[in-house]
């Protein structure tokens, strides 16, 4: 009995990860989409967060969007998918941090995180604990082989042939 | 050696997508001048229509009831920031602490003088939310002070540090 458990989940595996895979890159594709239609909110709300200098943070701003649509692309498309989710986690990290920061300095403010919904989030625990679950997502990712429906797999597969 | 080669390729992927990012996030950037951001800080929508049904004040207009002894001044932010530093005069009542903090301040507070709530300044919504507790139970009088510290602080105009007003 449980050793049917095992080799079902087994099976499952490649399923579980091309749901969370695709999830994950929706998810940032959706976030970079909001925040490329409002630059001008994205650069005060990185200034408000209150970590970077000025310059940098103006540079972190124009920067974030398009690596949260390159790599949920990507994600999606399942091209690089270890080394897009290498960069997502990159982001979530600092994400983390950034927030943990706030939290620590007990500001209250918003997060700047989904503004396509106008969804006026405050930055929190439940944003920190959602931010570390896409971590643990993005992570395993970049510990995993083989992906079911992905270019990668298609192009290895044509270079061993 | 499989293992470090696909390593490699998993930090060249990583490396690339942010070059590629910054290099069109800057280009983007460069050659849409709508985009190009102010020197003051433009504030999130969510923000400004939060703001939109509030009577604001700015520093001078605030400045001149501080000295005519006018307005009593809210500190909305936490308590720890108040103490390290605050509007001169100016009575703690953190965002998320209304009811604890109201009632020591209640006799203060009438109905009728003016009253002037701050916190981080621009973008910060916390002198908002306790500007609409106070008039939840029927303050009229409520103006929020949307520079804030900051622009208190620019301004060089009085403070005091500690737990006293």
């Amino acid at each position: 009995m449980e050793r049917k458990c095992i080799i079902n989940f087994a099976l499952m595996r490649p399923v579980i990860v091309f749901i969370l895979r695709v999830m994950l890159g929706i998810v940032f594709v959706v976030a970079a989409y909001g925040k490329l239609l409002h630059p001008d909110v994205l650069v005060s709300t990185v200034i408000n967060f209150n970590i970077l200098p000025m310059e940098l943070a103006k540079i972190f701003a124009y920067t974030l969007p398009w690596i949260e649509m390159i790599a949920g692309i990507m994600l999606i498309a399942g091209f690089g998918i270890r080394g897009a989710s290498f960069a997502i986690g990159l982001l979530l990290v600092s994400f983390i941090i950034a927030i943990g920061i706030n939290m620590h300095r007990g500001i209250s403010m918003e997060c700047g995180c989904f503004d396509i919904f106008g969804m006026n989030e405050k930055v929190g625990s439940e944003i920190l604990f959602r931010d570390i679950l896409f971590l643990i997502v993005a992570v395993s990712l970049v510990f995993t082989k083989d992906f079911m429906l992905s270019i990668d797999t298609y192009l290895e597969r044509k270079q061993k042939k | 050696m499989n293992l470090n080669k696909s390593w490699k390729s998993v930090f060249i992927i990583t490396a690339a997508i942010y070059v590629i990012s910054l290099v069109v996030g800057i280009l983007i950037h460069a050659v849409m001048p709508q985009l190009e951001t102010p020197d003051k800080l433009i504030v999130p929508q969510s923000y400004l229509q939060q703001i939109s049904a509030m009577k604001t004040i700015s520093i001078e207009d605030a400045y001149s009831d501080y000295t005519n002894n006018d307005a009593v001044f809210i500190d909305s932010r936490d308590n720890a920031e108040y103490r390290e530093g605050h509007i001169k005069g100016a009575i703690s009542i953190p965002y998320d602490r209304f009811q604890q903090y109201y009632p020591l301040y209640q006799k203060l507070l009438t109905k009728d003088k003016k009253i002037i709530t701050y916190c981080h300044g621009t973008g910060c919504g916390l002198s908002v939310d306790v500007a609409k507790d106070l008039m939840a139970i029927g303050y009229t009088n409520v103006y929020v002070m949307t520079e804030g510290w900051p622009g208190w602080i620019d301004a060089r105009l009085p403070i005091s540090v500690g737990k006293e007003p």
